[in-house]
């Protein structure tokens, strides 16, 4: 049976802006949609792509569609795409009226009844695909009646294949290192799925998608696939592209040991927590010996009490040991930094502001705190009714949009600035001081 | 003795780098630290006598005042140094005060750099300090510690018992040979804690010149502070320190402090030389100028180490750079250059900019903002205006009353302590923002990469900055800002009830939402609307959807029977009878409480039903209605027109920004998203009224029906759904034609909404028909501009995206505007010709503010009888746009204010108590306007039918005009005013074809001029009052043309328009021409350089006339000749472009034809023109054939006096000779003349006839200085040395970079042997000008003379290097080395 999988990983870079434009978004793979294929194709089912970040616009689209004899059209989303998604179906149904859609990844998981009203979606996968996916396949091909919604089952990560790389064009990740400077080619890697921590910005989405446990492959299998990355793509720099790379530290132990031992002294970067590298620092420094170049560490705040609300379960001192840490190893700091989250307060902000001067990032991502659908946080906004953004519209949380009522962008645009360019004390002060630009507190609701 | 040098403690209470703002003190922090050079020079000086000295800078050992003290401690202290700061004065006059407390025995002395008399009176009596130096006291400092000078120093004197001590200031004199110095004590410093951002750790200064003799004084401290005197070191001695700072202590980090490092560029070349030639490895950063930077000394730079430089640019705004105040000298394209040049070369540049110059306003700082986005700084530094204390600035400050803080803590540059006439407090701190931000947000695009939200934010930040910078309180229907708006939360309700609890799942029982949509042959975008219907997050078991066929011929309706809906899909078809007719079928048939209204092609985004089943779940009541966002479908292109007619300044479609805190009037009430309670529409007698023949207005009417019951509409942007439909400017005409007629429909059934809203009048006014075949033609244009080179106009102004909004709203929108009223009055016009519906005349609904088209401004001085002539005459004349007028009586005395008095209806009279001018009172009037439109009107007219519509006309067709004058006749009908243009000979406009005939072809042509006059002037109003209206400095003249001119600077176009004709009694007020001189010297001073501005010829040449000059007795008259000749034609015709060339600035096609010389015409007048012209291009070349050319025309002392230049500089001593003959025999009191003989008799060495041509020069008013030193050199001449001498030291020390007083000098010194005095004065003329290799030879020679062999080696190493070929080269080191043989059999025989 043959499958066209559309990635619609438009909503950031844009149409037609892989290998144009420099933005990881433009250019990654999407490991869901590989894993999916290479599921598929284990099983004897054809697969090709349509990735619409290599289509000029939706008349390309469309083009793309009139094209292809397929009848089965399998889609991922996150609830940013979703609107692009609906977009896609809609045309794909204009043209092929007889196209069975299947729509999977975590907007499906998480916003299901939202996906089950769009009557043109005929399969909704939740959770993990690998096994529920082929499985409806199969179905299909047998011309059986499967069901609409479909409940993923998790697979057992060292029993699945490894991602499928010919899915996409991989030449667009492999010129895109994470961090500019990284030595290329680069290539992207998981290696375990779900994460134990509860922040609400995140959780419990995390969880409706992975389930509770976090499930790590085995260090063989990860060095496995390294070695394969390493003899096809000649890769020189890598990254794990896990939600928490280092969670438990006799894996990260055991890895470290393994990669060196496999002769691997290739860069990587990974995202890390501040309090776990303060409570093991021989691991941090076992991994930047083994070759962790960058670490990725959510600080969010400079803020206690910011921290407590976003239910972190680090502190501020943590932020900066770790930080302290990494410049110890030589890790490079890619330090990420929330802003605007709901009740915080122009001093609080300021403190943030503090904090990023201390920590002295290498790279400095900011965002605006936004309510991302099915955190515990979003609910708590929309029950609030503080939310301004469109049910799944505005879920990016990159700083250009407002997400929130009655918080002070402008102002906000203005200490994020400052954050930047390590200004003065005297300057933030008078940052402090500037009028507000609505009428409330930064955000009023408590 | 023991000396300690402390460099105060700072960085614990205020950071300060305390030798930068030239050494006043500047904000700093731990990034930048530098060392005290004047404490660390002080120092060697004091060793170098033997004095033991402690240096302790406290800054960067971390010391606060504490450990400063607790260093001191336990030691006999003589004498204890603290620098004192401008920012930091009472902190470091508060440690000084400490030192004197725990060291009584000690001489506590401040050091600073400010000369402020009463700055250091304060800082003495608060530090109890005995001394402060303020001067340069590097080799002065033993005298001042040891008590036995006082140079440079300021101190208190006591003097009798309870008298206030009084302050003495010692002036002192700066280090006039650098040279001398000593090496900083560098071993005394902790150098391994200085920083400098542009060069890491550690890092060294040298300061290898002290002075700035640039006019940025103003507001520069460096003059202030060093003087405007250059004073700097030879590149040996620099290269000596380097080499002590490289070699011995190691550091390879190199900044130099001076103020313009390569004001020398030799200087800095030889330097640079050694560098490279010692094989370093160093870096190094210098501040400069762009002006004193040329490609190959930058290259040798970066050759010899240079990583950086720091430029002064301060704005951006090339206007403010130019003036006096602003940085003179420096030009964008140099600046591009230098960019370019560097980033070749890998230096990194480092923008210093400043905020808040006095001529800067908002928009200047737009234009730093531009200039630092495009030519990308590596860094930038932004200050703010910082008066300091002795400053030119600081004077005009205090004088203005611009000076808001005195305390010196805030002149630390960061600190906002002035506004200017421009800029408050705030707008600085706003500006210094915007540039800062807009740096970090370039920065982050170029490291990181250009994102998406980057770009966003980047551009959004340059909105706000435009937003701010031209005070828009809105950006152009920015939607976003809209949708931020909506509100989407149950707002407090008025009665309360238990439901404040949201339903996530709404019942189809409770709400149940209708969907109707009527459908005409539009089969395959129905099913793309159905389609998307089906992909809503609303359950599609709680909703239906009616769609009603209006008798389509396209199968529609069997494309909705197959159609397999998951929701109710109800199906009418009708008989094709209009919209409307469907519609209310469709609301009739519909089922659900609520009745969704959309379109055909209205394709839904997901959440569009959810909104709207929540809203109305929400606002139960009949009367709330909800209408939605409407946007563009992203599968078809949006082209700007369409763009324009959802925008707020179109708003033809779709006008969402008309929305008020969520709510929204009657006319958006849009059958394209529009939610209602059903059963209201059903209770109406008319639902969609059927009048309506096309679909305009139609929605209106019935919303205007409800919103008159009380029907409340909310507005949510959250119900999104795309308008699929792509429209091109041509079928909008159409449209917009039609909605007139249906505007007509509408005003029958409601005449209140005629005037208000529909505007039916104003297009009944013939002048907004433009009629089919005008219409036409604007069209043709909209779509001509439509598609300009738009690439290639963004290369003018980087940023593409951003050229193209201004684009369309200077230039597209306009038109579309324009196109689209005529399209919609024309409607009007044709549906109440046709007989559509009689319009009831206008009702009486009192109109809010009466807006009139033009305010007609008429300033008064007496002259009674013409005024009320003028104003009856405006009375009786009928077709005129709405108008009002003002009246501004400047104090008459003849009864003018009792007239005035008894006008009534429109017109406004303002009384001034005495005689204010014509400028202010124009400027009075045109504030009080409420006109589009200012007319400015002499009381001396008599305006003629048509004369207002016809200026109106041409601005609202001309969106590039700004100013229109009229066609003015003298009473017998002849031409008074047909423009005005510039005379070539002197800068003075004139009224051009004056006493013509009116019907002549030559002024019945609508064409631009410079300048019009002000007697009838139309003037768009936002553009006069962005130029700050007239300037009153004038007093009745030539306001007119300085306002032209600022206008026309600006861009915008000036025309003269003979449809408006009007008699002109010209000049009749009394005292009217009574300050011509001085308004002549303002206009001059204000244009005069402008020379380009001159354009007689390019306006007489093409009409086919010659402005011949001739020579009365009288004086010079102008006379115009036909050109009748089309050899004279085509010779006129080069002057002519020539003129036009240099308006353009076209410099290469100007010099083309100047160099055809011979082709011009033979005029005296234009050929001089040409001659001056030549030299003010700095071609001076070419000149002489043009006064070759006058000659031959004529005799003229000018084409003599230049001649004889010319063939003085090309050594024609004989032909010079010749004519100064001839100008002297004709005109033998010319001063000049004299001067030129005294230069011939000199060349040839007869001083006698030289010195008496001199003097004949002086007396007869020659260039006084030449004459003088004119005298002197022939003084020299017949062997009077000591006078000479004299005379030319003088010379040399008001100007010591004259070369010639230096080589007349050394011919005077070299005749009386005064060898040890020519030393001293050679080398510190070369010390200033490295490069003069003759007097450098000279100086070798006199070395020779006082047998100091080493030192003229010195020099001839010198020559040698920097041109090996020079003459005399061989003979020199010939006898050089002779004489060190000798030396050398000396030392031997010893």
């Amino acid at each position: 049976m043959h499958v066209t999988m559309i990635f619609p990983g438009i909503a950031l870079p844009g149409f037609d802006s892989f290998m144009k434009k420099p933005t990881i978004d433009a250019n990654f793979i999407d490991h869901g949609l590989a894993s999916l294929s290479a599921a598929a194709k284990a099983a004897g089912h054809s697969v090709d792509l349509i990735d619409l970040r290599m289509l000029r616009d939706w008349t390309h689209f469309r083009e793309e569609v009139r094209r292809r004899t397929t009848k089965v059209w399998a889609l991922t989303s996150w609830s940013l795409h979703y609107p692009d998604v609906v977009r896609a179906i809609r045309i794909l149904k204009e043209e092929k009226e007889d196209a069975i859609v299947i729509l999977g990844g975590v907007h499906a998981t998480i916003k299901t009844s939202q996906v089950m009203a769009n009557r043109l979606i005929d399969h909704i996968i939740t959770q993990e695909g690998e096994i529920s996916f082929v499985k409806l396949l199969g179905a299909l091909a047998e011309r059986k009646q499967p069901d609409r919604l479909i409940v993923g089952e998790g697979p057992a990560l060292d029993e699945i294949p490894w991602v499928d790389r010919d899915l996409f064009d991989m030449s667009g990740e492999l010129a895109t290192p994470m961090v500019p400077g990284m030595p290329t080619p680069f290539v992207t890697t998981n290696a375990g799925r779900g994460c134990p921590f509860k922040c609400n910005f995140c959780q419990p989405a995390e969880r409706a998608v992975f389930g509770n446990r976090v499930k790590m492959r085995s260090q063989e299998n990860v060095i496995g696939e390294l070695q394969y990355l390493k003899e096809r793509f000649k890769f020189n720099s890598w990254m794990a592209h896990d939600d928490l790379f280092f969670i438990n530290h006799r894996w990260s132990r055991e890895f470290c040991v393994q990669y060196k031992a496999a002769g691997f002294t290739e860069p990587y970067i990974c995202q890390m927590r501040a309090d776990l590298m303060c409570r093991y620092p021989d691991v941090v420094k076992q991994m930047a010996e083994s070759g962790l170049a960058w670490a990725m560490i959510g600080f969010e705040s400079g803020s206690q009490r910011i921290l407590d609300l976003f239910e972190k379960e680090t502190t501020v001192e943590e932020n900066l040991k770790a930080a302290a840490i990494c410049k110890e190893y030589g890790i490079k700091v890619w330090a990420n930094i929330m802003f605007g989250a709901p009740t915080e307060t122009r001093a609080e902000v300021m403190e943030t502001v503090r904090m990023v001067w201390k920590i002295k990032p290498d790279h400095l991502s900011s965002s605006y705190f936004t309510p991302t659908p099915g955190s515990g946080m979003a609910e708590e906004v929309e029950r609030k009714g503080l939310t301004m953004v469109d049910p799944f519209n505005g879920s990016n949380r990159t700083p250009n949009e407002a997400k929130m009522k009655d918080t002070d962008y402008e102002w906000l645009t203005k200490a994020i600035a400052l954050a930047y360019d390590g200004g003065s004390e005297e300057r933030l002060i008078a940052l402090g001081q500037l009028p507000m630009q609505s009428q409330e507190t930064l955000c009023a609701s408590h | 003795m023991r000396i300690a040098l402390i460099n105060s403690p700072s960085l614990s209470a205020r950071p300060v780098s305390r030798s930068m703002a030239g050494g006043l003190g500047f904000d700093g922090n731990e990034d930048m630290l530098l060392p005290p050079l004047d404490l660390a020079i002080m120092a060697a000086t004091l060793r170098q006598i033997g004095e033991t000295v402690d240096l302790i800078d406290a800054d960067p050992l971390g010391l606060d005042p504490a450990a400063v003290y607790a260093r001191l401690e336990g030691h006999w202290w003589d004498v204890v140094v603290g620098t004192v700061s401008l920012p930091t004065l009472d902190q470091d006059a508060l440690f000084l005060a400490e030192l004197r407390r725990r060291h009584p025995a000690a001489r506590i002395i401040g050091k600073t750099l400010v000369r402020d008399h009463g700055v250091l009176r304060a800082l003495l009596e608060r530090s109890a300090a005995d001394l402060v130096i303020h001067g340069e006291a590097d080799l002065t400092i033993a005298d001042l510690v040891y008590g036995r000078g006082t140079a440079g120093t300021a101190w208190l004197e006591a003097g009798a018992p309870g008298t206030v001590p009084s302050f003495r200031f010692d002036e002192g004199a700066p280090v006039e040979d650098l040279n001398q110095l000593p090496f900083p004590a560098r071993d005394l410093l902790p150098n391994a804690r200085y920083i400098y951002p542009l060069l890491g750790t550690p890092v060294a200064t040298l300061q290898t010149s002290r002075g700035c003799p640039y006019p940025c004084g103003y507001y520069c401290p460096y003059p202030l502070v060093e003087g405007v005197k250059w004073r700097s070191q030879t590149p040996e001695r620099i290269f000596a320190e380097l080499k002590d700072v490289v070699e011995r202590q190691g550091i390879t980090k190199i900044y130099f402090r001076d103020a313009t490092f390569t004001l020398n560029q030799e200087r800095v070349a030889r330097l640079c030389d050694l560098i490279v030639a010692a094989g370093w490895r160093i870096e190094w950063v210098c501040e400069t100028r762009v002006d004193c930077l040329g490609d190959s000394l930058l290259e040798k730079m970066r050759e010899a180490g240079c990583v950086g430089l720091l430029v002064g640019v301060e704005t951006g705004d090339e206007q403010v750079m130019h003036l006096r105040e602003g940085k003179k000298g420096l030009t964008i394209p140099m600046l591009a250059h230098l960019r370019e040049k560097t980033c070749l070369l890998g230096i990194r540049l480092h923008f210093l900019l400043i905020v808040g110059l006095p001529q800067e306003t908002r928009e200047s700082l737009v234009a730093t903002y531009d200039l630092i986005q495009r030519y990308k700084p590596d860094t930038i530094g932004v200050t703010i205006i910082t008066p300091y204390p002795g400053t030119a600035l600081h004077a005009e400050g205090i004088r203005e009353g611009w000076i808001d803080s005195h305390q010196y803590k805030d002149y630390g540059g960061h600190q906002i302590p002035m506004h200017t006439p421009n800029l408050t407090r705030a707008d600085m701190e706003a500006g210094k923002q915007f540039l800062e931000e807009g740096f970090a947000i370039l920065q982050k695009r170029q490291v990181g990469g250009h994102s998406k939200p980057l770009e966003a934010m980047a551009q959004q930040h340059y909105e706000q900055l435009l937003r701010w910078a031209y005070h828009l309180d809105r950006p152009v229907a920015q939607l976003r800002e809209v949708l931020a708006l909506a509100p989407t939360l149950p707002q407090p309700r008025k009665q309360s009830s238990a439901t404040s609890v949201p339903l996530p799942v709404i019942s189809l029982a409770r709400c149940s939402l209708s969907v109707v949509i009527p459908t005409y042959n539009r089969r395959a975008i129905l099913r793309k609307t159905l389609l998307a219907l089906m992909s809503q997050t609303f359950a599609s078991e709680q909703f239906e959807v009616v769609v009603v066929d209006d008798g389509s011929s396209d199968d529609t309706v069997a494309m909705l029977r197959q159609f397999k809906a998951p929701f109710a899909l109800r199906v009418l078809a009708a008989e094709h009878a209009g919209a409307n007719a469907a519609r209310n079928l469709g609301i009739r048939a519909a089922q659900g409480r609520v009745v969704l209204i959309t379109g055909d092609d209205m394709i839904p985004e997901p959440s569009f039903l959810e909104a709207h089943a929540t809203f109305h779940e929400r606002h139960p009541s009949e009367m709330d209605a909800m209408l939605g966002f409407i946007d563009w479908s992203p599968e078809i292109a949006v082209t700007p027109f369409m763009k324009f007619i959802v925008s707020a300044e179109g708003g033809q479609q779709f006008a969402f920004h008309e929305v008020r805190e969520g709510k929204a009037d009657f006319r958006l009430f849009y059958t394209s998203n529009l939610s209602v309670k059903r059963d209201l529409l059903l209770n109406q007698p008319v639902l969609f009224d059927q009048d309506f023949t096309y679909p305009a207005y139609d929605d209106v009417e019935l919303g205007y029906r409800l919103s008159v019951q009380g029907l409340q509409l909310h507005y949510n942007a959250m119900a999104v759904t795309c308008h699929h439909h792509e429209i091109t400017l041509a079928g909008f005409v159409q449209r917009q034609r039609k909605a007139g007629h249906m505007a007509v429909v509408l005003a029958r059934k409601h005449p209140e909404l005629s005037r208000t809203y529909l505007k039916i009048d104003d297009a009944l006014n013939s002048r907004h028909a433009l009629g089919e075949a005008q219409v036409a033609r604007v069209m043709q244009v909209a779509q001509e501009l439509e598609k300009p080179d738009l690439q290639q106009l963004a290369l003018i102004r980087s940023g593409a995206e951003r050229f193209d909004r201004t684009y369309l709203q200077r230039v597209l929108h306009p038109v579309y505007q324009t196109l689209l009223q005529s399209a919609y009055a024309w409607g009007i016009c044709e549906a109440v010709e046709q007989g559509v519906g009689a319009i009831p005349s206008v009702i009486a609904c009192a109109s809010p503010k009466p807006r009139f088209k033009a305010s007609i401004v008429i300033p008064v001085f007496n002259k009674l009888e013409l005024t009320s002539q003028c104003l009856a005459t405006l009375a009786s004349l009928t077709t005129m746009p709405e108008y009002e007028v003002i009246v501004v009586d400047n104090a008459s005395t003849d009864g003018t204010a009792e007239f005035l008095a008894a006008l009534g209806g429109d017109v406004q009279v303002i009384r001034n108590p005495e005689n204010y001018g014509f400028a202010v009172a124009c400027n009075q009037g045109a504030k009080a306007a409420r006109g589009e439109f200012l007319l400015f009107l002499n009381n001396d007219t008599i305006p003629t039918e048509g004369w207002l519509n016809a200026l109106v006309d041409e601005v609202e067709r001309h969106p590039d005009v700004a100013v229109v004058g009229s066609k003015l006749l003298y009473e017998d009908g002849t031409i008074q005013h047909a423009g005005v243009a510039f005379s070539r000979i002197w800068f003075s406009p004139y009224h051009i074809y004056k006493g013509f005939p009116a019907d002549a072809p030559v002024v019945n042509r609508r064409r631009e001029f410079q300048c019009v006059t002000a007697a009838c002037m139309l003037a768009r109003r936002e553009v006069f009052e962005s130029v700050g209206g007239f300037d009153d400095g004038y007093r009745n003249g030539f306001e007119d043309v300085d306002l032209c001119l600022k206008i026309g600077e600006r861009g915008w176009k000036i025309v003269y328009q003979p449809k408006s004709v009007l008699y002109h009694l010209e000049s009749q007020t009394p005292g009217r021409k009574a300050h011509e001189r001085e308004n002549s010297k303002r206009l001059l001073a204000r244009w005069g350089h402008k020379w380009w501005l001159a354009d007689e010829d390019m306006i007489y040449v093409p009409d086919g006339y010659a402005y011949r000059t001739v020579t009365k007795q009288q004086g010079i008259r102008g006379r115009l000749e036909p050109l009748t000749d089309p050899e004279e034609k085509r010779r006129w015709k080069i002057a002519a472009d020539a003129q036009i060339a240099a308006q353009r600035q076209d410099l290469s096609a100007l010099k083309e034809l100047l160099a055809r010389v011979e082709e011009w015409p033979a005029d005296e007048w234009v050929l001089q023109r040409g001659a001056w012209v030549c030299r003010w291009i700095g071609e001076s070349n070419l000149a002489e054939g043009f006064w070759r050319r006058v000659l031959s025309q004529n005799e003229s002392q000018d084409a003599r006096i230049a001649l004889a230049r010319f063939a003085l500089e090309q050594g024609q001593v004989e032909q010079a000779d010749s004519h100064v003959n001839i100008l002297l025999s004709n005109h033998a009191q010319q001063g000049e003349g004299w001067l030129l003989r005294g230069i011939i008799a000199m060349q040839r060495q007869e001083f006698d006839a030289a010195s008496l041509a001199f003097q004949k020069a002086l007396d007869y008013g020659g260039d006084p200085r030449k004459a003088r030193m004119g005298q002197r050199m022939a003084a020299a001449g017949l062997g009077q040395s000591e006078g000479a001498w004299t005379a030319f030291s003088e010379v040399l020390d008001r100007d010591p970079d004259d070369a010639e007083a230096a080589h007349w000098l050394l011919r005077a010194g070299t005749m009386l042997e005064q060898w040890e005095k020519l030393v001293g004065r050679l080398q510190r003329f070369l010390s200033r000008n490295p490069g003069d290799l003759s007097l450098r030879f000279a100086l070798a020679g006199v070395f020779l003379r006082l047998n100091r062999w080493a030192e003229a080696r010195h020099e001839y190493d010198s020559i040698r290097l920097l041109d090996p070929a020079f003459d005399g080269l061989s003979e020199l080191v010939g006898a050089i080395d002779e004489n060190e043989s000798v030396l050398t059999h000396h030392h031997a025989a010893r």
